[in-house]
């Protein structure tokens, strides 16, 4: 079964029904919807490895089981995150010995708040690592919030947090550009929600609910947030996979991505394959150019001026890649004429003729007639130093 | 020559005294000490000390033993009496003694907050220790702001920022809210008006904020010298306050001369133009190295000065840095530069705006020169308090314009050193004041039933007006924020707009530079097409008028004038809420839409003053909707009069009713405005209008229709009670403006409306 049908599963249609449970302790106490699904449905969650999580988020993970996480995502009264905004619903997501289990606290009025958060607390001391969409600046600095609110600071655990929209960002922006998780669903796990409520209209409707008391209105919301719960989950596996195999990846966009991801995580081996293979298609120049820039950075100067020269054969980056390479070629190769050669051939490309007048030739132009002469020196002097010998 | 010689040779210069109404000279004071307060702390003891303060001044000692016996207080002294240690001894004592300890400063600008952050860096510094200070503003880069909500020992920020990005926010703030002992706020005279009303409703919340949270803070508060310190400062912090105004600073002998321009012109009484005697007088000064600040009115006019006093001491090539503009409008940067040359004395005369008014630190001056009156007392005594600090002698002159006010003022000095300065007025129970920020404050925290915002009785029937619009909900005992707005973004506490536009030189046409910002007020004056803009003395000419993005693009240019507009302001009547007729005298209130338009403007010689031409702007009109008062002026009276006469009568009655209305309409006279038509186009009638100075109005007018006739009467008292003949500036207006008649009208007018 492939991924999609996977989601498409878990999050249509339940292999257990939603069912309606009523808390009976004391205090008003909030709506609890239970929703079990088959393990079957996120054996993903347990291959997961320790070291891929520690790659991707760049926090210690020593040890990794898959009922350590908890998946979490609220839905509010509104966006602007100030002490009057609320998370009427706080929708979880965990592995336990029935399956996977998504729990829903619903505030139906505001004095049930505090119940809903108790609930969210008892869950939150049980996680090892939190997973949210953009958890970091938005849903966990609320809840913290709301806490505080409600007398109960003495509650509130910072626990090890995994944001997925950091992680999709460093991944998708570059093909996607926008990396709402909608757009992921449908680009990258290729699901495609029915009927789903926008996430814009989430505010209105509950404002709507508590004027009529429509329990009803609420079910678009909680099944919105149920599916949330469970990309999340998807996402999280799809995203180990692409860092475990970047190179398998059909988009080049993502291959290159992972490669500069891997860069900046020092898996220079890896990130180099990534940027190699990227070079094949219309990234070809900037991945080109990461990889020059690595190999100059380990001093493997052949390495950098076989990739630089394949870019200049290929047309890729005019006078630029020319210029990169002269640059190689007088300081660190040491090979006068081929500096030479490249400084006069980015001299006579920018002469000539365009048909967009570009900005800065002119001084372009006099540095590389400076490099030029300072070039003829050094060869001059080379050539009277031989002589004496 | 130095100043003493300066003087000298004015007091023999028979033709610079003939100008001069009066020369008062206000003997120098000595210092007045106290010792160290025996529970100040070592750390700062040896800190006051090593900067060879061995002794504080009387009013900081009052202070610091008031403050720390957990009272309330609000200082009143004059400029430059050390005021700022009358907060930075307590506060800092405070957190040495306990480091969880919090402060929060407020000041009325950024510029006024940077100034402070830096003296009281340098105290910490000093003394070694580990306080954090930092400014929390618009500038403050988001990725400094979590750590400093944490750790900062004293928030330094401005009362807008408090309102719209703190108290909502307050759940990020749990340190310095649980352990707030000190609100500090500087320069709490400024808080008058709107300005005023909204920073005591904000105050209100952050007192019910620090109460969830368990803090009791104290209050230290400091003001200029104004009539009413106690009753303002106590309706702004909501609780009663201990005046300390037992100011020990010393200060130089002062002299204050008041010079009225000759008469040019004997036929029509025209004076020769403030601005060309400022100039002289102020070209002396700098010329002698004296070190010197002139203040003008307006932009335009500072701009102009300074041009002038670049050219008195440019070198041979042009260099005359010693000279510089100081107004809004110039870019944080340059502003503090300018503040930091005058401190240093780099910068020998600054030629300013109001903006300088304030307590930013710009060290000590020798002269000031008012370039027209400022306009109220209270303002004239900040200013002059620029020059001369504590010691030294110190000279100030101020020259009138040709305008009513400057004209009575010079003329009468007895009426001027007689009169205490003006009460500063706020209401913080204006209803629309009020219901903003209850909407603020319910949305950082929720009510109770039985709480008090205000009164209990406002409270709750406001609570049940938010309620019934499905804003709050009401549920168990507590009202709850409903609604998905965020409703401090909706509210500012400035009557100001807030869009502003940038000015962008295209000079060179590869490095466009934005030199400044003007709001979109000022902006159809000073930056319509061809105008030409003056900035730092260089003259810029406006090239392009971007309406909608807010941008104007301008070119350097050298020409030899300058360029003023006229601002045309017209009103209609859109709504009326309600009316009343009294005796055959009609009384309205409403909605109204203003509409200033700026269809012209003149191109006058730089040093003559002379008129070279008109020009023609095409912008579109400024609208502001909002809600007014209106006065129909009842037959029998206006029929009697022609249309001039009967225009100079309106005219006086309108000078009296912006007299008065501030007085019980509690406001500031900015805060409202009123205008006349000899025929209104709603009522076919001659109208009278009173109207709210901010979009969508705050309930000034509405306030000055529910008084009846009270207002008028009280205008009607205060034009009987004047000696005068036929009208002066301090009843209905000089005789030149509202005419033979126009105070008999006047008085006739208010007679029948209070009949």
């Amino acid at each position: 079964m492939n991924l999609r049908q996977k989601l498409q599963m878990v999050s249509a249609s339940p292999s257990v029904k939603p069912e309606p449970l009523r808390a009976s302790e004391a205090l008003p106490s909030c709506l609890v919807r239970r929703a079990v699904y088959p393990l079957s449905d996120v054996s993903g969650l347990f291959s997961l490895s320790a070291k891929t999580l520690s790659l991707i988020n760049q926090t210690p993970f020593d040890d990794y089981s898959a009922r350590g996480l908890l998946f979490m995502d609220t839905e509010t009264t509104g966006l602007s995150g100030g002490a009057g905004t609320v998370a009427f619903l706080i929708g979880v997501g965990f592995v336990d010995d029935d399956g996977f289990v998504v729990e829903q606290y619903l505030m139906r009025d505001y004095p049930e708040e505090e119940d809903a958060l108790r609930r969210f607390a008892e869950r939150l001391d049980k996680a090892e690592t939190v997973v949210t969409f953009n958890g970091v600046t938005f849903d966990m600095p609320l809840l913290e919030s709301r806490f505080t609110l409600n007398g109960m600071r003495s509650r509130w655990r910072s626990v090890r947090h995994i944001d997925l929209l950091k992680w999709a960002r460093g991944v998708f922006k570059l093909r996607l550009t926008s990396c709402r998780l909608g757009t992921l669903e449908e680009k990258v796990l290729s699901i495609h929600r029915d009927n789903d409520l926008p996430g814009a209209e989430v505010p209105a409707r509950f404002f709507l609910y508590l004027k009529t008391g429509e329990l009803a209105l609420m079910e678009d919301i909680l099944t919105h947030n149920r599916q949330d719960i469970a990309t999340l989950a998807i996402l999280l596996t799809k995203m180990c996979r692409m860092y475990e195999n970047p190179l398998a990846q059909p988009h080049d966009e993502d291959v290159f991505s992972l490669g500069r991801q891997m860069e900046r995580r020092g898996v220079i081996v890896t990130a180099r394959k990534c940027y190699q293979l990227a070079t094949r298609g219309t990234l070809c120049l900037r991945a080109g150019s990461l990889l020059a820039a690595s190999y100059r950075r380990q001093k493997e100067y052949r390495e950098a001026e076989k990739t630089l020269l394949m870019l200049v054969n290929r047309g890729e980056g005019g006078e630029t890649t020319m210029i990169e390479l002269a640059k190689l070629y007088e300081h660190k190769l040491r090979d006068l004429d081929s500096a030479e050669k490249y400084t006069l051939m980015a001299l006579n490309h920018l002469s000539e003729p365009s048909l967009f007048p570009r900005e800065g030739v002119q001084e372009t132009q006099n540095a590389l007639q400076y490099r030029y002469a300072r070039i003829k020196r050094k060869q001059r002097s080379k050539r009277s130093g031989e002589k004496w010998v | 020559m130095n100043l003493d010689q300066l003087i000298e040779n004015i007091r023999m210069d028979s033709a610079v005294m003939a100008n001069v109404t009066d020369w008062r000279v206000i003997p120098a004071r000595k210092a007045q000490y106290s010792p160290y307060p025996s529970m100040l702390p070592d750390k700062l003891r040896e800190l006051l000390s090593k900067r060879g303060i061995r002794e504080l001044y009387t009013h900081q000692a009052s202070a610091y033993e008031a403050a720390a016996q957990g009272r309330d207080i609000v200082v009143v002294t004059p400029t430059a009496s050390g005021k700022t240690m009358c907060y930075n001894l307590p506060v800092l004592s405070k957190i040495l003694e306990n480091n969880d300890s919090r402060a929060l400063y407020l000041f009325p600008t950024k510029a006024l907050s940077a100034d402070q952050v830096s003296e009281l860096y340098e105290m910490i510094t000093d003394m070694g220790v580990d306080i954090k200070t930092y400014t929390y503003d618009g500038d403050t880069p988001e990725a400094a702001r979590r750590g400093l909500r944490q750790a900062g020992h004293i928030i330094v920020t401005n009362p807008d920022m408090l309102h719209s990005g703190i108290l909502p926010q307050h759940t990020k703030w749990v340190k310095l809210f649980e352990n707030l002992k000190f609100i500090v706020i500087d320069e709490i005279h400024t808080y008058r008006g709107l300005f005023g009303s909204n920073l005591a409703n904000v105050l209100r919340r952050l007192r019910r904020i620090c109460e969830f949270y368990g803090s009791h803070p104290q209050f230290i508060c400091c003001s200029a010298t104004i009539k009413n310190p106690k009753e303002l400062t106590e309706s702004i912090v909501g609780r009663e306050v201990e005046v300390i105004d037992n100011n020990g600073a010393p200060s130089g002998e002062k002299h204050i001369v008041m010079y009225d321009p000759p008469v040019i012109n004997k036929q029509l009484g025209i004076r020769r133009p403030s601005v060309f005697d400022t100039r002289f007088l102020a070209e002396n000064m700098v010329r002698n190295d004296i070190s010197t600040i002139v203040f003008a009115k307006s932009r335009l006019i500072v701009e102009v000065l300074t041009k002038y006093l670049k050219r008195a001491v440019e070198d041979p090539i042009g260099n005359a840095g010693q000279v510089r503009a100081y107004r809004g409008g110039f870019l944080p940067t340059l502003r503090r530069q300018i503040e930091k040359g005058l401190r240093r004395g780099d910068i020998r005369a600054v030629v300013s705006t109001n903006a300088l008014e304030l307590g930013i630190d710009i060290g000590s001056l020798e002269c000031c020169i008012l370039c027209g009156y400022p306009g109220t007392i209270a303002s004239t005594w900040q200013q002059m308090g620029r020059a001369g600090r504590r010691h030294g002698t110190s000279l100030t002159i101020m020259v009138a314009s040709g305008a009513a006010l400057d004209q009575y003022i010079v003329h009468h000095p007895d009426y001027f050193f007689g009169q205490s300065p003006e009460n500063a007025m706020i209401n913080p129970d204006n209803l629309y004041i009020m219901l903003n920020h209850m909407k603020c404050a319910a949305y950082e925290l929720p009510f109770h039933d039985g709480d008090s915002f205000s009164t209990p009785a406002d409270t709750a029937e406001m609570l049940a007006y938010l309620t019934e619009q499905s804003i709050l909900r009401h549920v168990g005992d507590k009202y709850y924020w409903s609604a998905e707005e965020f409703p401090a973004s909706e509210t500012g506490l400035r009557t100001a707009a807030t869009e502003n536009f940038l000015i962008i030189d295209i000079t060179n046409p590869e490095h466009h530079l934005v030199i400044g910002e003007m709001d979109r007020y000022t902006v159809p004056m000073l930056l319509h097409e061809n105008a030409i803009y003056m900035h730092e003395a260089a003259q810029y000419q406006v090239e392009k008028l971007d309406f909608d993005a807010h941008k104007a693009y301008v070119r350097q240019v050298d020409v030899d004038y300058y360029t003023d507009a006229d601002l045309n302001v017209s009103l209609r009547v859109l709504d009326v809420f309600s009316d009343d007729e009294d005796d055959g005298a009609k009384r309205e209130y409403g909605e109204v839409l203003v509409t200033s338009l700026v269809k012209m403007f003149k191109k006058m010689k730089l040093d003559t003053h002379e008129n070279l031409g008109f020009g023609h702007i095409n912008l579109p009109e400024m609208e502001m909707q909002t809600t007014a008062c209106w006065w129909t002026l009842p037959a029998d009276v206006t029929e009697k009069y022609g249309k001039d006469e009967l225009q100079g009568g309106m005219m006086g009655v309108a000078n009296l009713l912006r007299a008065v209305a501030p007085l019980y309409l509690m406001c500031a006279p900015r805060d409202f405005a009123v205008i006349y038509q000899v025929r209104s186009p709603f009522t076919g009638k001659p109208t009278m209008y009173l109207y709210d100075n901010c979009p969508g109005g705050v309930g000034f007018s509405e306030k000055a229709y529910n008084m009846q006739r009270q207002l008028l009467q009280s205008a009607l008292e205060l034009v009987t009670a004047c000696d005068c003949e036929n009208g002066c500036p301090s009843c209905a207006g000089p005789v030149m403006e509202i005419g033979e008649k126009g105070k008999r009208i006047a008085v006739e007018v208010l007679r029948r409306l209070t009949r």
